[in-house]
């Protein structure tokens, strides 16, 4: 592509632990960036492709064993056999790095302008040069005496790549740079690393399991699966026409922007070459199962005289029996508020709750109102057997004793597409898809008339969504659940939802059929929310 | 303004514990068997009738309701009363006994808090040297080895044996005996600290920035770790004042232990109420002052900007 590579990593494998005939989570790997090219390595996660990139820089965990069969070459040079000191100054002055997950990858006692301060190699003029890098990356420069939890996520991350940048590097790798951020700020983010790479002429190793955002950055494109890179070659080629079978899969997956299918293709149908089952037909709308009415809920604030945080303001909701609602918003909207509200978890300041047409008190709802969480692994007692967690909604009411529950546990498994073999295995022993899976059966065990999905999809990969969507999607037609569905990710919502209510700093600003809500929005909130959905571009 | 007044707020919080502790004290001694009469009687054979007017003339023989209301009375204006088995103000007595204490109890931090730091930074720094070792035993030592046993073998080993020292009155010998054992309370908690601070993902950032290993740790991780030194603080400067009333039994210092014995023995009530009274202050105020310091340096808690 380019006269001389950058970097190239010619047959590297990872393997972690002693034994040599364990799976490998990098296996022969190779790849190249040219000068001032762009590559998106896209995979989902444990695919191996954040751990290849930090293994090229010497920042592999120390338990991790590398091999390249054919080496690891900073331009000229040789890396894997290089000192500490040698990878330092590599990593230092010639590549710089952006991380996921700002929040967490700047030192909380320092200030931003100290923090940028060190990675600018020369002792003379700092002050001025940590002020032109703040302008760069689109900051002001009197925030130099900031601390990063003053700062916004979008903030802190712009202050990542203002540290990256600090030494002028020949490669940025960004590691999932906008994974943990909301939408809008997503899009910016993005559009700064453009520009940056455009201006700088530097190049950009782009990591993401978001193949939308690296259609509109990269040149060139490798997708890793398992280990393995299954397919590579110029960007515009391999989303019009991808030639492996996961890459396919992938690009199909993600739920789409136009009218929604009936059921997302999944991996197996596209790997085995199965027929997509058809859905079971949508269920009718029914009588209102829950009102909200001018819902507010404050949130305390810490010390002696700190002010109260109105989290919810005046939200009106209502739901039927059959009919999925989703609230979507950035985070800190309050939807997730809204829904402890609902489960009686928070005690509102201001507003009616009426389930099922009587006010939510005590003793009112409890078995038919369920609600499941994002945080699939963090949901499940880590002590319990599957069998426990099922059974202990039934237990905690006394229903179905004796045979009975035999009968309950393999039904409830069945509906979420578990083995019976799954009963006796602990959290741990499952996947992120797997768990989430036991926690919709444990919020189904009781039979419940509404269900709250606050998030559940978020933490999972894009081919997992894809199938715990369909489940939720065929349950909810099923059984005629009111569905209230949280999510910050219209795409999904749009796939599940009839209705649609965009929340903005504890209001609802757009509400309507999905349709409507979400392709002619009238708030201008709503508007910059769907401009700010990345889509897979095929040709720039 | 009102950052000021929740400070103030917080500190009288505080208080409200040390005197708490106070009350419960002063009826907690009264339940013991004996009074300072009872301790007098034993040493000069008084009789019944002496017994009564002594009593009655300390005012023992009075409900304990009507005591404490008399004692409190005193206190606030100041008056902490006159030793029942002394005969001399008690004001006075922990005057003189304070500055043995205070210099063996700070000389014991500074020796702890250093030789702590140090070790658990070094065994930071070099994970597979010998630092990482000393950090165990000097932990392990202060589990399984009593200060007054440390204290005694001192005494015999360098007094007796080597005659380094006379065997009472040196405030070096105890100070290192309790510095170590506070070491050992502190250097575990920490070295741990540190060595989870290593995956921390900014930890992953400052690599990733090319910075050195000695910077890392001195500039990054180190002063993160400080939250968990002040907490641990609080708790060792605690320990510190038990610490100190054995060393001094043991190496015979004329501090505010050997007094505390003293009176406790002789049930001398007025003089065991003010100590009580001046170690619940010291604690509460110790914690309180670690509590402002962690404020201030963390921006994180509202002592800085915004």
């Amino acid at each position: 592509m380019t006269s001389e590579a950058l970097l190239r990593i010619e047959g590297l494998t990872i393997r972690f632990g002693a034994r040599s005939d364990t799976a490998p989570a990098v296996d022969d790997v190779t790849l190249s960036i040219g000068r001032g090219e762009t590559l998106g390595l896209v995979g989902e996660s444990g695919s191996g492709k954040s751990l290849t990139a930090m293994a090229a820089l010497g920042l592999a965990p120390p338990s991790a064993r590398l091999k390249a069969s054919g080496g690891l070459f900073w331009r000229r040079s040789r890396i894997d056999d290089k000192s500490e000191a040698w990878l330092r100054r590599l990593r230092g002055k010639r590549v710089g790095v952006v991380f996921q997950e700002p929040a967490g990858c700047l030192n909380p006692l320092l200030t931003i302008g100290r923090q940028i301060a060190e990675s600018v190699p020369v002792r003379k003029d700092r002050p001025n040069r940590v002020a032109a890098l703040l302008g760069e990356v689109g900051l002001d420069s009197g925030m130099t005496g900031r601390y990063p939890h003053e700062l916004s996520g979008g903030q802190q991350q712009r202050v990542m790549i203002a540290i990256a940048l600090a030494a002028d590097p020949l490669l940025l790798i960004a590691d999932e740079p906008t994974t943990a951020l909301d939408l809008t700020i997503q899009a910016q983010i993005v559009a700064l690393l453009r520009d940056l790479k455009a201006r700088r002429g530097m190049a950009l190793l782009f990591i993401s399991h978001d193949l939308a955002l690296v259609s509109a950055l990269a040149d060139r494109v490798a997708i890793m699966r398992q280990g393995r890179i299954v397919e590579q070659g110029p960007a515009g080629e391999v989303f019009a026409s991808p030639r492996d079978a996961y890459t396919r899969a992938l690009l199909a997956a993600r739920p789409s922007h136009g009218a929604p299918p009936a059921r997302l293709p999944t991996i197996d149908a596209f790997l085995n070459d199965l027929s997509v089952p058809s859905p079971p037909p949508a269920s009718t709308i029914g009588a209102t199962v829950l009102e909200i009415r001018e819902l507010s809920v404050d949130y305390p604030g810490r010390g002696w005289f700190a002010k109260a945080h109105r989290a919810v303001n005046g939200v009106s909701l209502s739901l039927r029996a059959g009919e999925s609602l989703g609230l979507v918003g950035e985070s800190g909207s309050g939807k997730s508020t809204v829904a402890r509200s609902v489960m009686g978890l928070i005690k509102p300041i201001a507003g009616r709750i009426e389930l099922f047409g009587s006010e939510r008190g005590a003793g009112v709802g409890h078995n038919r109102c369920q609600i499941i969480f994002q945080d699939s692994g963090g949901s499940l007692n880590p002590r319990l057997t599957v069998r426990s967690i099922l059974s202990e909604p039934m237990d905690l009411r006394d229903l179905h004793r004796g045979p009975a529950r035999k009968e309950r546990l393999a039904a409830a498994l069945e509906e979420v597409a578990l083995e019976p073999a799954h009963l006796e295995r602990y959290p741990h022993e499952l996947s992120g898809g797997q768990r989430q899976r036991v926690n919709i059966a444990r919020a189904l065990t009781l039979d419940p008339d509404i269900l709250i999905c606050d998030e559940i999809v978020s933490a999972l990969d894009v081919t997992v969504q894809a199938q715990v969507l369909n489940l939720l999607k065929d349950i909810q037609a099923r059984r005629a659940l009111a569905l209230l569905f949280i999510s910050h990710d219209l795409a999904v919502v749009r796939f599940v939802a009839d209705r649609v209510a965009v929340m903005k700093d504890g209001t609802i600003v757009e509400s309507g059929p999905t349709a409507d809500a979400l392709d002619n929005p009238k708030h201008p909130y709503a508007r910059r929310l769907m401009a700010a959905i990345p889509r897979v571009v095929a040709a720039r | 303004m009102k950052r000021l007044l929740g400070v103030g707020l917080d500190l009288l919080r505080l208080i409200g514990v040390a005197l708490g502790i106070t009350v419960v004290v002063f009826f907690l001694v009264r339940t013991v068997p004996g009074d300072v009469v009872d301790v007098f009687a034993i040493a000069a054979d008084l009789t019944y009738q002496d017994q009564a007017a002594l009593r009655a003339d300390l005012g023992l023989d009075r409900s304990w309701i009507d005591q404490f209301s008399l004692w409190s009375r005193m206190a606030l204006s100041g008056d902490f009363g006159v030793s029942t088995r002394f005969n001399r103000p008690v004001t006075e007595m922990i005057a003189i006994a304070l500055w043995p204490t205070l210099k063996l109890a700070g000389a014991s931090f500074a020796i702890g808090l250093t030789l702590g730091v140090f070790l658990a930074v070094l065994a930071a720094l070099y994970p597979r040297s010998i630092a990482g070792w000393l950090v165990d035993v000097v932990t392990i030592w202060s589990i399984a080895l009593p200060t007054f046993s440390v204290g005694l073998c001192a005494v015999i080993l360098f007094a007796l044996w080597l005659g380094w020292m006379p065997a009472i009155g040196a405030t070096l010998a105890p100070a290192i005996v309790l510095g170590i054992d506070t070491a050992g309370t502190l250097v575990k908690m920490l070295h741990e600290d540190l060595k989870e601070m290593e995956s921390a993902l900014w930890v992953r950032t400052a690599r990733a920035k090319g910075l050195s290993r000695p910077i890392i740790v001195l500039r990054h991780i180190l002063p993160n770790a400080a939250s968990v030194l002040l907490a641990m603080t609080g708790i060792v400067l605690g320990g510190l004042v038990g610490g100190a009333i054995t060393m001094e039994v043991v190496f015979g210092l004329p501090g505010v232990g050997s007094l505390t014995l003293q009176a406790m023995k002789g049930r001398d009530y007025p003089l065991i109420q003010a100590i009580i009274l001046m170690l619940a202050l010291g604690v509460v105020l110790a914690n309180f002052v670690t509590d402002l310091i962690q404020r201030l340096i963390d921006p994180r808690a509202g002592g800085g900007r915004g």
